[in-house]
């Protein structure tokens, strides 16, 4: 018995150890393994702050042959660690190479996405690869102006994707691809239209809603390639349009685009919102914009309360195969019926609630299992009770019995006896 | 794993669970009332144990979730044995034992169905 419970204390560990590895929440990263190639070594790169911005070798020499775990999420041809072994290392790209030549979307650090479309922005092409990183071997290129659809995402840049019956890893590093978003853009403020070469070629005025764009992914800090009013162009940055509820907790100002205040508003009204924007580092406070009133709030925590928000969806996507080429701007698209119900989602709670709600559910569920383990067990009590009831009530009648039995001399020896005899009896039921 | 399917997988979880765990103590001869104990205990501490998990992995990231994991399934461990310890017909085994018997596997599966899915 001792045997099987020092196996059971070491099996019991090693669950531990796996289980925290195990996916309740996915782990940040997607870590591929890679060893050094170069027969030199690999050093690690720091990055220089020095009127040159780069990347500059340190001392840290790892030795050919060192198998160790990376992520490809840094510029250029260098790749980082992020593993202990050789934490915050940079290398470069072309001292390691990869273990294995694929990476499934079921590795840790893999986060599905709900299906989108994307379209190819590169003008000579996108390789498509087996792992998400480029040293990974090609599957394919796919063709500028060609729809893929981006199922999973690792890291910042790295993206799941099929294309022709193909699936494998593409990078949207530098804008490569752009992919259709399912939500409707608001200004909050005018909003500068650039070209390419980062002329100023129109403006947004502020609270317009805005449908036909597709999102980049780290274009020169661009957010949205946008067509407005047959402006077709770069924009940095849009809001999302919200339909939000909020109630005052408190008295406050409504502020206009000058950040002057236009009017007050009282604790305890109930007001709908449709902007909400998160106070940067720096600023004290949350901007909420109040349709209504045509104008703004300025919120610090327990200002207000939430009553819930809704983000408002597109009804229709914009990529669809087919040219695409940024001077000329052509951009069409339909998403079909199907893949616009499946992107639709109303969201009644936000992140927060809901896992709020879930331990709230898990305490009533504890709780509810308590109460109930107790009333088993009095209910066992109980009959238990009675059993021993019975068993007195029938000593009862046997010593009755012995009592009006004139015939028997020893009675108190008998009553006595029967007492005894009944201990194991109780013993017995009550087990 | 997206926030709104936490529900989700808390239920799946449970069940996944108790379906294990009153297998494995009915293997061990355990019956009637006494497997209402163990299917009473689990909802007690499973789904409570995951939505904290989840809480702290997305405030705190995923180290603190680890070392949270670590000291709340000792804590779900010693309650659930000192459930089994006070409650059980069957005293066959001691329940503290018990407690860590039946977590162990419905760890191990747990493990193994993560892995695979």
């Amino acid at each position: 018995m001792k045997k099987i419970s020092k196996i059971l204390i070491l099996l019991l560990l090693l669950g531990l150890f796996y289980q925290v590895k195990a996916d309740v929440g996915p782990p940040i990263v997607a870590e591929f393994e890679v060893y050094v190639s170069n027969k030199d070594g690999a050093y690690c790169y720091e990055w220089s702050m020095d009127d040159e911005y780069k990347y500059v070798k340190s001392n840290r020499y790892i030795p050919f042959g060192e198998v160790f775990k990376v992520v490809d999420d840094v510029r250029d041809d260098y790749i980082t660690t992020y593993s202990d072994t050789y934490y915050e290392c940079v290398f470069k790209a072309s001292d390691i190479s990869v273990k294995k030549d694929s990476f499934s979307v079921n590795n840790d650090g893999v986060v599905k996405i709900d299906k989108v479309n994307g379209i190819i922005l590169a003008t000579s092409g996108l390789n498509m690869r087996k792992g998400p990183s480029t040293k990974y071997s090609i599957v394919t290129t796919i063709p500028v102006g060609k729809m893929i659809t981006i199922t999973h995402s690792a890291g910042t840049y790295w993206y799941y994707a099929e294309y022709n019956g193909k699936k494998g890893w593409i990078s949207g590093r530098n804008a490569t691809f752009g992919y259709d978003d399912s939500e409707v853009l608001y200004s909050s403020g005018n909003i500068s239209i650039y070209d390419k070469n980062a002329k100023i070629i129109g403006e947004i005025p502020a609270f317009t809603e805005i449908t036909d764009y597709i999102r980049l992914i780290d274009y020169q800090g661009y957010g949205y390639y946008v067509i407005y009013n047959g402006i077709k162009g770069y924009v940095y940055h849009m809001d999302r349009k919200v339909d939000g509820k909020l109630k005052l907790e408190k008295n406050l100002n409504v502020y206009d685009d000058d950040n002057k205040i236009k009017q007050g508003v009282s604790k305890g009204e109930v007001l709908n919102y449709s902007i909400y924007i998160y106070g940067s580092i720096g600023c004290e406070y949350d901007i909420v914009y109040i349709p209504s009133l045509k104008g703004f709030l300025h919120v610090t925590d327990g200002d207000i309360s939430y009553l819930g928000e809704t983000v408002l969806k597109k009804t229709s996507g914009y990529i669809k195969d087919g040219t695409f080429d940024l001077n000329k701007n052509d951009i069409t698209t339909d998403i079909p019926q199907d893949d616009e119900k499946n992107n639709e989602s109303n969201n009644i709670f936000s992140q927060r609630e809901i896992i709020l709600i879930s331990i709230l559910g898990g305490v009533i569920l504890a709780l509810t299992a308590i109460i109930v383990i107790l009333l088993v067990n009095s209910s066992k009590k109980e009959n238990n009770k009675e059993k021993v009831l019975d068993i007195d009530n029938t000593l009862g009648k046997d010593n009755n019995e012995v009592e009006k039995n004139d015939n028997v001399d020893n009675k108190e020896e008998i009553k006595s006896q029967q007492k005894q005899d009944v201990k194991p009896k109780k013993k017995k039921e009550l087990q | 794993m997206q926030v709104s399917d936490l529900p989700l997988i808390m239920i799946r979880s449970l069940c996944i669970t108790l379906i294990i765990e009153i297998l494995i103590a009915f293997i061990f001869k355990y019956r009637h009332k006494d497997l209402i104990y163990v299917l009473l205990v689990n909802i007690m501490t499973n789904p409570l144990l995951n939505s904290i998990t989840v809480y702290i992995n997305y405030y705190y990231g995923l180290k603190a979730r680890n070392i949270s994991l670590i000291i709340l399934e000792i804590g779900a461990l010693l309650v659930e044995g000192v459930i089994y310890q006070k409650y059980l017909d069957n005293r066959k085994i001691n329940g503290y034992l018990l407690s860590l018997i039946l977590n162990i596997f419905s760890f191990t599966v747990g493990i193994i169905i993560n892995n695979i899915f």
